[in-house]
């Protein structure tokens, strides 16, 4: 309330940039059986996390406003927004989805950070930049369970991806998730189980672009 | 004006108490090259070293309470594990590599014989989780801390918050780690011209210069670089090493080079402990290395050294033995918090 209080003096206003998951276009419900075309028949997801960070706003591709610290654990079971004060005009969002390699150099950090909110790696250094969990009938694995906890921050294993979206100071910004193309067919067959920097983390890594859109 | 000048006495009085503090946790003498580890970011005080100093001896860190930092990194062999030549764990496991030596940790930037840990804060994270060490993890450690008797006030002396954190805990641990400084040595005392050493000490110096300075570079006695020394497989652990993590070939059987400090306290040698005697590690030098295609380029043209050569190698080893660092009593069980 008082944080608002400043930013109102101050001309800013505080945006909530929020994050809704989807399959095929339509919302997912956590753990509930999801109907799709071919690979997402009967898909159910239990875990999604992923940070993003290094939030900045354009106007006429000029970069307007730049988050601090800017790093956000997005989580299904805890909270997929939180708020940004910008001053500015701007009619573009960018954000990564990842963590930074200085980031991932520099030690122990906490808040959404802290190596307790189960996105860091123990046997190897590095964060989890973005993990999915859960089940669907074509993966050959026990319980046909598939796992992907995609990070990896050195060349060429690295998976922090950029995005970027137009979109406008009247509303919210509201972001969907479209995890389609993420959940590929061959990826759940041949890969159900990605848990560390590799070939394969980049390739899933490489989609996240697609997954990203502006809710109309 | 006066009122300027009070303030700005004021300000020194505290910047040097700070850095008397620090300089009486962390002190190293002026021939050390800088250290790596960023101070700026988790400044050493007190009361965080002692907590870290708890923490690294209590067996709370482990699933079974039964196994601390210390039962593999015991402060009487300068915290490596002494005839044990792969480390032990919960539940009577044995692990696949020698534990090793803890000191001078403030220079090192890559951790682990094979640099999976790349900073010395997260690096707590690998034993407390691994199942054939402590096989805790870290949410769960954090809950058992905030529910103990001991640990939320020690936790509050040290970082003004009883609510402990994954990042606290670490860096706690990290504190009381990087206050292992070993530059108390026969060799120091000669660095600094208090001692000198005997002529057949001084002859071993000589051919340390020639055949092992390139890889243990003196005053820390290791580069801090990976190198392939030529040892041959086990083949009933199959540990290739750097290669584990970073899947490169040049990376095959690439292990980190160690300090040559403290090798009178730290047997048995090498990533898998297969040594027990400095002779036989010699003795691998002089006549058994292995070719590789990725042999360090110090070892292709081997290593000759006669048997008086290695008398007076091991003679010149023994003065890089830090006594004091052993049996310092600051870095022992603190027994008034059990």
């Amino acid at each position: 309330m008082i944080l608002q209080v400043i930013s109102v003096s101050l001309g800013a206003q505080v945006k909530t940039i929020s994050f809704l998951p989807y399959l095929e276009n339509e919302r997912i419900i956590k753990d509930s059986s999801q109907y799709a075309e071919n690979a997402h028949e009967n898909i159910s997801i239990s875990t999604l996390k992923f940070y993003v960070s290094k939030i900045y706003f354009y106007k006429s591709g000029k970069k307007v406003f730049e988050e601090t610290n800017s790093f956000h654990l997005m989580d299904w079971d805890e909270k997929m927004s939180f708020h940004v004060s910008v001053k500015n005009e701007f009619d573009e969002v960018g954000f990564s989805i990842g963590i930074d390699s200085a980031t991932n150099v520099s030690g122990a950090f906490g808040g959404d950070l802290d190596p307790t909110k189960g996105m860091y790696w123990t046997w190897q250094s590095g964060y989890i930049n973005f993990k999915i969990e859960g089940t669907s009938p074509i993966c050959k694995t026990r319980n046909h369970a598939f796992q992907w906890h995609i990070g990896g921050y050195k060349y060429p294993n690295t998976t922090i991806q950029e995005i970027k979206l137009r979109c406008t100071t009247k509303k919210d910004i509201v972001v969907v998730v479209d995890l389609k193309e993420l959940l590929e067919q061959s990826s759940l067959v041949e890969h159900p189980e990605v848990m560390s920097p590799s070939k394969q983390a980049v390739h899933l890594s490489s989609i996240f672009k697609t997954c990203f859109s502006i809710a109309p | 004006m006066m009122k300027h000048l009070l303030i700005l006495l004021f300000a020194f009085v505290l910047l040097t108490a700070f850095n008397n503090e620090v300089q009486s946790l962390f002190h190293a003498p002026n021939y050390f090259p800088k250290p790596s580890y960023d101070f700026k970011k988790n400044p050493l005080t007190k009361e965080k070293v002692l907590l870290g100093r708890v923490l690294f001896f209590d067996p709370l860190l482990s699933i079974d309470g039964k196994v601390s930092c210390a039962s593999c990194h015991s402060p009487y062999n300068a915290f490596a594990h002494t005839d044990h030549s792969l480390s032990h764990g919960i539940f009577d496991s044995i692990g696949n590599r020698n534990a090793p030596a803890l000191f001078n940790l403030a220079w090192q930037h890559d951790f682990m014989w094979d640099g999976a840990i790349n900073h010395l804060d997260v690096q707590a994270l690998a034993p407390i989780s691994h199942p054939k060490e402590m096989g805790e993890n870290i949410n769960h450690l954090v809950e058992k801390l905030q529910s103990s008797s001991r640990y939320p006030s020690l936790f509050f002396k040290a970082f003004k918050d009883s609510a402990i954190t994954g990042e606290n805990l670490l860096k706690a641990l990290a504190q009381f780690q990087l206050t292992l400084v070993s530059n108390h040595s026969k060799y120091d005392e000669v660095r600094q011209g208090k001692n000198s050493f005997s002529e057949q000490e001084n002859k071993g110096y000589q051919l340390f210069l020639q055949n092992c300075n390139a890889c243990h570079t003196e005053p820390l006695f290791t580069n801090e670089q990976f190198e392939c020394n030529g040892l041959s497989v086990d083949t009933t652990l199959n540990d290739f090493g750097k290669n584990r993590i970073t899947h490169l070939s040049v990376d095959s059987l690439v292990f980190k080079v160690p300090s040559l400090r403290n090798l009178r306290y730290t047997f048995p040698y090498m990533h898998d402990g297969r040594f027990k005697k400095l002779g036989q590690v010699l003795n691998h030098y002089t006549n058994n290395i292995q070719p590789h295609p990725n042999l360090s380029k110090e070892l292709k043209n081997g290593i000759h050294l006669s048997s008086d050569d290695k008398a007076d190698l091991i003679a010149f080893l023994m003065t890089l033995n830090d006594s004091s660092f052993v049996f310092n009593t600051h870095h022992q069980f603190p027994k008034e918090f059990f």
